[in-house]
């Protein structure tokens, strides 16, 4: 370990950056103010240190100025500071030469988690002291000065992997492995390249190697978890999932494959816990609201299978909270609950459906549905009749005008035509509606 | 390795801490700050920075401010002098205080909390590239 407080290393850091360039990315004035401060104390020229209002001028400096050093707030009115890490490796590839800082006041574990598999150096949480920030500065900087042979042969390695250089940067890491007596980092990048090679084998004796040294190092089980994901060995991909997720906060990026995992692992039951994650979650992007809520969906459907009724309504209730602006999957909630013969529930969550899509042919028709599940054979006859006027033509309307106009004992031929205009439309399911006539007739 | 018991993800790993601001103009008899519009900005050992609105404070004045930590729901009460000001934006100031009257042990515990955050953080960033 480093003294970061030995004079003799703030010397050497307070060197090193005194020809580097940074760029301050907050909106907040008064953060910027602190942190610049602490910039200029380290020996950052005035003229060095580049302020930006928002993302867009920050692209500008980028562009202009290639920051080594970027101090980003995460959250910003448009994007977010993590999306200027790519920008900042395109023109600094190697972690030694850049520094990339994150401020935020959101602090949970699981945005921690997104900012290490984004690489980020140090995670600044508001509000901060001094002493502290001064602290994590150094103890991200002075390991890059006074990095190892073993730690320049790997980083070398990542930017040959950055460029493609898949052979040449193997070569490197092999060569890694060599240098440390506990390489696991190494092993680790032996077996991202072979997976990169679609070398799906080596690539798992090398994360197992890691492993072997560090039985709980995060990067060589999500290689292995990848390597049972690509092999489609879903059940040993979840052990290893669950496993690293124990021992580490999970990116909200990992959460819709999760919640893919576990329905592939068919662990239904636990497709509850999402929700539960969910309605904690500050940041949520569409992918992670459509595969919870997909997921709540498929656990629904599952209870009610094991005829635990109340429990599916409990969850159908919670996947529409969490899809509650994604009518495609409401809709699909309501089919369901229609099919339970849950009419009063999915009454309930139509009142959910937006107005514009409430004229949509699909909605019109899950509410004859649903009313068919309590109305009348006349008035279900009449709702028939009047979408059909209006050209909606689903296979539904046919079925239920057929089986409650023979509920209804019409006349035989007023029922040959229902059957004749619904082959006419759907000529493929000719059978399906003559054995519909004569079940329903028997 | 053994078999799961535990859930895939762990609610706590999804909680984040803050503190929700309340603040008195002990000199002015107003009451000139609450979240969102204050913000802490700086902790330090016998005071902070603060972020408020423009005109709740003059250099001189003293403050009377109440944090409340979430979701510990402890909170720290104290009165700070505003030893200078300076303009943060368009409708707000940065003002650096300076303790008057605190209980020191509740600071204590509050910089410990954030200390403590931060260093959690940190750890589960070098645990995760490591």
């Amino acid at each position: 370990m480093f003294d970061i407080k030995s004079k003799e290393t703030v010397k050497k850091v307070n060197n090193y950056l005194a020809s580097k360039t940074a760029l301050l990315l907050d909106p907040s004035s008064s953060t910027r103010t602190v942190i610049r401060k602490l910039l200029l104390a380290m020996s950052i020229p005035t003229a060095n240190i580049k302020v930006a209002n928002n993302f867009q001028e920050s692209k500008e400096v980028i562009e202009t100025a290639k920051p080594q050093i970027i101090v980003a707030e995460y959250h910003l009115e448009k994007g977010n500071g993590l999306d200027l890490l790519p920008l900042m490796r395109s023109y600094c590839p190697s972690s030694l030469d850049g520094t990339f800082i994150l401020v935020s006041e959101k602090n949970s574990p699981t945005i921690a988690a997104l900012a290490a598999e984004e690489e980020v150096d140090i995670f600044v949480v508001k509000p901060f002291t001094y002493d502290s920030l001064q602290d994590e500065f150094m103890k991200a900087l002075v390991p890059k000065l006074e990095a190892s042979q073993y730690v320049k042969v790997l980083d070398n390695g990542k930017k040959l992997l950055k460029d493609k250089k898949y052979e040449e940067a193997m070569k490197l890491f092999d060569h890694a492995r060599t240098l440390e007596q506990k390489p696991v980092l190494a092993f680790y990048f032996s077996g991202f390249v072979s997976m990169l090679l679609k070398k799906t084998d080596e690539a798992k004796k090398f994360y197992e190697e890691g492993l072997k040294i560090e039985p709980a190092h995060y990067r060589c089980l999500i290689g292995l978890y990848d390597v049972y994901m690509e092999q489609k060995q879903i059940e040993k991909a979840y052990e290893i999932a669950h496993f690293a997720s124990q021992k580490y906060p999970v990116s909200p990026k990992k959460i819709p494959e999760f919640v893919r995992l576990t329905v592939l692992n068919k662990k239904y039951e636990e497709l509850e816990d999402f929700y539960n994650l969910f309605i904690n979650l500050e940041d949520r992007d569409q992918m992670i609201i459509t595969y919870v809520g997909a997921g709540l969906v498929v656990c629904g459907k599952y209870l009610l299978q094991q005829d635990k009724r109340q429990k599916a309504v409990e969850i159908f209730s919670k996947a529409a909270l969490v899809v509650n602006q994604f009518p495609k999957i409401l809709m699909e909630i309501i089919q369901t609950l229609i099919t339970a013969n849950l009419a009063k529930e999915a009454q309930q969550l139509m009142l959910k459906i937006p107005e514009t899509v409430k004229a949509s042919p699909d909605f019109q028709v899950l509410m004859l549905k649903q009313a068919n599940l309590s109305d009348s054979a006349p008035k279900m006859i009449q709702s028939c009749q009047e979408l059909l006027s209006k050209g909606i033509k689903d296979i539904a309307i046919f079925e239920i005008m057929l089986k409650r106009s023979i509920e209804l004992k019409r006349e035989s031929h007023v029922i040959d035509q229902i059957v004749f205009d619904a082959i006419k439309v759907y000529p493929d399911k000719k059978s399906h509606f003559e054995e519909l006539l004569k079940v329903e007739s028997a | 390795m053994a078999k799961p018991k535990q859930p895939l993800l762990k609610i706590s790993d999804f909680e984040n801490i803050s503190y929700s601001i309340t603040a008195v103009n002990s000199t002015t008899k107003t009451k000139v700050a609450n979240t969102p519009s204050a913000e802490l900005i700086e902790l330090r050992e016998n005071g902070c920075v603060m972020k408020i609105s423009e005109k709740s404070c003059s250099v001189g004045h003293f403050l009377s401010i109440s944090l409340m930590m979430i979701p510990q729901l402890k909170s720290v009460e104290f009165t700070a002098k505003v030893l200078s000001k300076e303009k943060a934006d368009k409708h707000s100031s940065l003002v650096e205080l300076e303790f008057y009257q605190i209980e020191q042990n509740q600071w204590y515990g509050f910089l410990k909390v954030y200390a403590d955050k931060q260093a959690q953080v940190m750890n589960i960033i070098r645990s995760m590239k490591e």
